[in-house]
């Protein structure tokens, strides 16, 4: 007991102190010459001293604890920022336990009090942080006006009818790209498709950091979130409202991590003007659009207890009591909240909005019963069905049954939201073996929440006296009304691999799992959640980063081949008892995004477009390559130059134009018409 | 090689990453395990095993600072590893280290969430009012488990001005964690 406690109060220690005493870091020391000279003068002075008679104890009887030994810098005072009234609160280890002591019981009643103590706060809230929208100035490049088209699909998304953000996305008669602080607008016209306007929104950004910064100086607040991971150009848009309306979702560490919604109207693209600028305090983890409402998803954390909140375009508040959950599966690994808010599409007005304590991002262990926390999954999956959304966070216990055993595991919260507002019952998660690789290992089909993890296990095994590490696969299928599982596969993989890509396709999952460039490719047929049965590809090189479904039952692998410099791209189809390779491309030296957005996917056409680099940056090794799949074979079809970021690549066909967008590129390439592979 | 570098390797799956890896950080990732197990070759093990970690974590993560990313893994895997086969070791740094800290140490289990996060911050608030010599001296110590003449070796100071330095910054501790109403 006494060592548990001391590893959890050591593994709170923070980062930066860590890192500060670094061996690694710290070059060996000479002692310093002032050290020397005041020991010299000090010495001298002790001899003057004995000599006077005078005794030498006197200047030590007060001496503190804190001096040095060595002359060296103070401590530094760490300037901590403190998000408005976001407070901490002062607990007191002494306070007699309540009569039914428990930890769920225990953050309730630190969130009721701290709710109590905030809510009066509430009527005092800082004109810093209200609706910014007439502040600002359009700054927009303006050709002329032109009329708006209807929404087109461009983004691959995983559920039909849930709209997941990208970095471009299109209408009938035009194309947005968001190219870093800027919104490019494209008019389509075959090969004479052209940027129109584009429409700076870097200074709104700058804006809100400034005014941001201004009120937490004006303040003084100390305290609390910790921006030590927020990313700068984690940037992307929705195009909602029927075409009218871009939802800019930017986010900014700028003092504290804050995500800003800019709202544009689009209705006349060449002229684009503001509709509304919201901000919110956290950090930016994904977004849906379903049923003309915004699903925002943030984690926020701190050093201390805090309450999370919600920026209404009246500033800051609180969210009520009843829309804090605690998950009672006992396990509080983070001091952290998830924050989902339903936003009108239109208007950016709050409809809803819940926080769940412990489900931000990877942090800290807090609780008793997490071993270590993961190094894995930094920021929480989520999965978002037409009725249910999925959070899920994952961490490291120990089990001892006969022998210690140390795994990961992963957590699933359900969350209707069919209604007005958020529906969430305590028993709705279940704790499931293994970690998850990508919102792609999860999946909701009539009632059954399916799920593949990478099994993550290692422990003594004290007859054979060795240390044994157990890596391998799992697929459950859970009811999603009981959050219980009704059937499994376990172990499935060789042992050793883990799970690279996942995709759900009706009644089937497609599963690549590998160790390092070898894999087999598993299709489970999960008709009947109960009986779970599976075909495979026997071994073979490389392994697949993401997996796709074409249809009529082909499932398309792009990832890696023999080395990691070989990309390759496959189509798989069941053959009686075994999933075979139907054709397979490769080309070496290649170096691609695993971002799977940043592939172009046509179903109907067998089309596939990568951005590769061949092992250099010279523009002419800087390609864009598109494949096609006839039912029979994979070819390439075209093989051009585009610049810019692999992962930032986009392309869009429209009628025989293949056009191409990068953050440093644009580019329209007649590709010809193509024939759907499927219909005849 | 630097850690951006490195880090890129990984996200491209490029085994030259683990290479990488290895020919900087092993010597530093060896000197945490073995603080810890006292032992070459279960270090080697664990430095072996925190590679594969490494590799199968990154991406989705991409560690800022690498070294402190592999640091934790080792330092946990080591501690693991150190707890399963507790019986057969003899006193390595880390039971060293933790029995100097045992004056500070009670039975009862720290099970309240309320518990846990006043402990981080009267720990990191401890921390933060040391001089930064000090403050690297308590780390080394205990949260590194080097031994107190490595820590005097690399920080320029004897062995007897680091022990005194860690007796007071003990006392201080207790102090300061009796202060803030925390019991161990």
């Amino acid at each position: 007991m006494k060592n548990d406690n001391l590893d959890k109060m050591l593994n709170l220690v923070d980062d930066k102190y860590l890192d500060e005493a670094n061996p690694e870091n710290i070059q060996v020391r000479q002692r310093s010459n002032k050290s020397l000279k005041w020991s010299t003068i000090a010495l001298c002075a002790c001899l003057v001293l004995l000599v006077l008679n005078v005794g030498i104890l006197i200047p030590f009887l007060n001496r503190s604890d804190d001096d040095p030994l060595i002359p060296g810098p103070d401590g530094e005072n760490n300037v901590i920022i403190e998000v408005p009234g976001n407070e901490s609160l002062e607990w007191d280890a002494s306070e007699p336990e309540t009569s039914v002591p428990s930890d769920y019981d225990e953050i309730k009643s630190v969130i009721d009090a701290l709710w109590e103590l905030n809510e009066v706060k509430e009527e005092a809230n800082d004109e810093a942080n209200k609706d910014l929208s007439d502040s600002f100035e359009d700054e927009q490049e303006s050709i002329g006006k032109q009329e708006q088209g209807t929404i087109e699909p461009t983004t691959d998304n995983q559920v039909d009818g849930v709209e997941e953000a990208d970095i471009i996305k299109r209408t009938s008669t035009h194309i947005f790209y968001l190219r870093g602080k800027f919104l490019s607008v494209y008019k389509i016209d075959g090969a004479s498709t052209k940027q129109v306007s584009s429409y700076a929104f870097g200074g709104i950004i700058q804006r809100i950091n400034e005014r941001i910064k201004s009120s937490y100086e004006e303040e003084k607040k100390e305290g609390v979130i910790d921006d030590s991971y927020a990313s700068s150009y984690n940037w992307e848009m929705l195009l909602v409202d029927g075409g009218k309306t871009i939802n800019i979702i930017t986010q900014s560490d700028a003092v504290c991590p804050h995500v800003t919604i800019i709202s544009l109207n689009v209705e006349n693209p060449e002229n684009i003007s503001l509709k509304r600028v919201v901000t919110t305090l956290g950090k930016y983890v994904t977004s849906r659009v379903v049923n003309n409402e915004l699903l925002l998803f943030t984690t926020c954390s701190s050093s201390g207890f805090f309450l999370p909140q919600y920026n209404d375009g009246n500033g800051y508040k609180y969210l009520p009591k009843d829309k804090i959950f605690v998950p009672d599966s006992g396990v509080y690994s983070t001091n952290s909240y998830m924050v989902i808010q339903r936003l009108d599409e239109n208007t950016l007005d709050i409809n809803d909005a819940a926080a769940f304590y412990s489900y931000g991002e990877r942090g800290w262990r807090v609780n008793e019963k997490i071993d270590t926390m993961s190094s894995l999954n930094e920021e929480p999956i989520i999965y978002v069905s037409k009725e249910n959304i999925y959070i899920t966070r994952t961490y490291r216990v120990t089990t001892n049954w006969g022998r210690s055993v140390s795994k990961d595991v992963t957590e699933i919260t359900r969350i209707n939201y069919t209604g007005s507002s958020f529906s969430y019952v305590s028993e709705g998660y279940i704790v499931l073996d293994g970690y998850l690789k990508d919102q792609y290992s999860l999946d909701e089909r009539q009632g059954i929440l399916r799920v593949v993890t990478t099994i993550d296990e290692s422990g003594y095994d004290e007859i054979n006296e060795k240390y044994v590490t157990t890596i391998n696969a799992s697929i459950y299928c859970v009811s999603i009304n009981e959050m219980k599982t009704v059937g499994r596969s376990t172990y499935f993989a060789p042992n050793g691999e883990r799970v690279r890509s996942v995709r759900f396709d009706g009644d089937y999952a497609y599963v690549c799992t590998a160790v390092v460039f070898t894999d087999p490719v598993f299709k489970f047929n999960l008709k009947n959640p109960y009986s779970i049965s599976y075909v495979r590809t026997a071994d073979i090189s490389g392994y697949s980063t993401s997996l796709i479904q074409l249809g009529n039952g082909y499932v398309l692998g792009i990832g890696y081949g023999e080395t990691s410099r070989t990309l390759k791209v496959e189509v798989y189809k069941q053959d009686g008892d075994e999933l075979i390779s139907i054709d397979s491309y490769e080309v070496e030296n290649a170096y691609f995004s695993e971002e799977y957005k940043s592939y172009f996917i046509d179903r109907e056409k067998g089309l596939i477009g990568i951005r590769v680099n061949f092992n250099s940056y010279a523009t002419d090794k800087q390609r864009y390559i598109l494949l096609r799949f006839n039912g029979k074979s994979l070819n390439e079809h075209l093989n051009t130059t585009l610049t810019g970021d692999t992962s930032l690549a986009r392309a869009v066909l429209i009628d025989g134009y293949l056009l191409l967008f990068s953050d440093t590129q644009f580019k329209v390439v007649s590709v010809g018409f193509f024939d759907d592979i499927f219909t005849n | 090689m630097d850690d951006k570098d490195i880090v890129m390797l990984y996200w491209q799956r490029d085994e030259r990453a683990i290479y990488e890896t290895d020919k900087k950080y092993k010597k530093y990732l060896h000197y945490i395990a073995n603080n810890v197990l006292s032992s070459d070759l279960e270090s080697e093990e664990c430095v072996n095993d925190t590679y594969s970690r490494a590799w199968g974590s990154i991406p989705p993560n991409k560690p800022d600072k690498l070294s402190l990313y592999l640091g934790k893994i080792v330092r946990n895997l080591a501690i693991d590893r150190y707890n399963a086969s507790k019986a057969q070791k003899r006193k390595g740094n880390y039971d060293l280290a933790y029995e100097e800290l045992s004056e500070l140490i009670g039975d009862d289990s720290l099970s309240s969430p309320a518990d846990q996060i006043a402990l981080r911050d009267a720990i990191n608030s401890f921390l933060g009012s040391l001089p930064e010599i000090k403050r690297i001296i308590f780390l080394q110590r205990y949260w590194y488990n080097c031994s107190t003449r490595d820590i005097a070796v690399k920080n320029g100071l004897s062995e007897i001005n680091v022990k005194v330095s860690l007796m007071r910054l003990r006392k201080k501790l207790k102090k300061h964690l009796e202060k803030e109403g925390i019991v161990l």
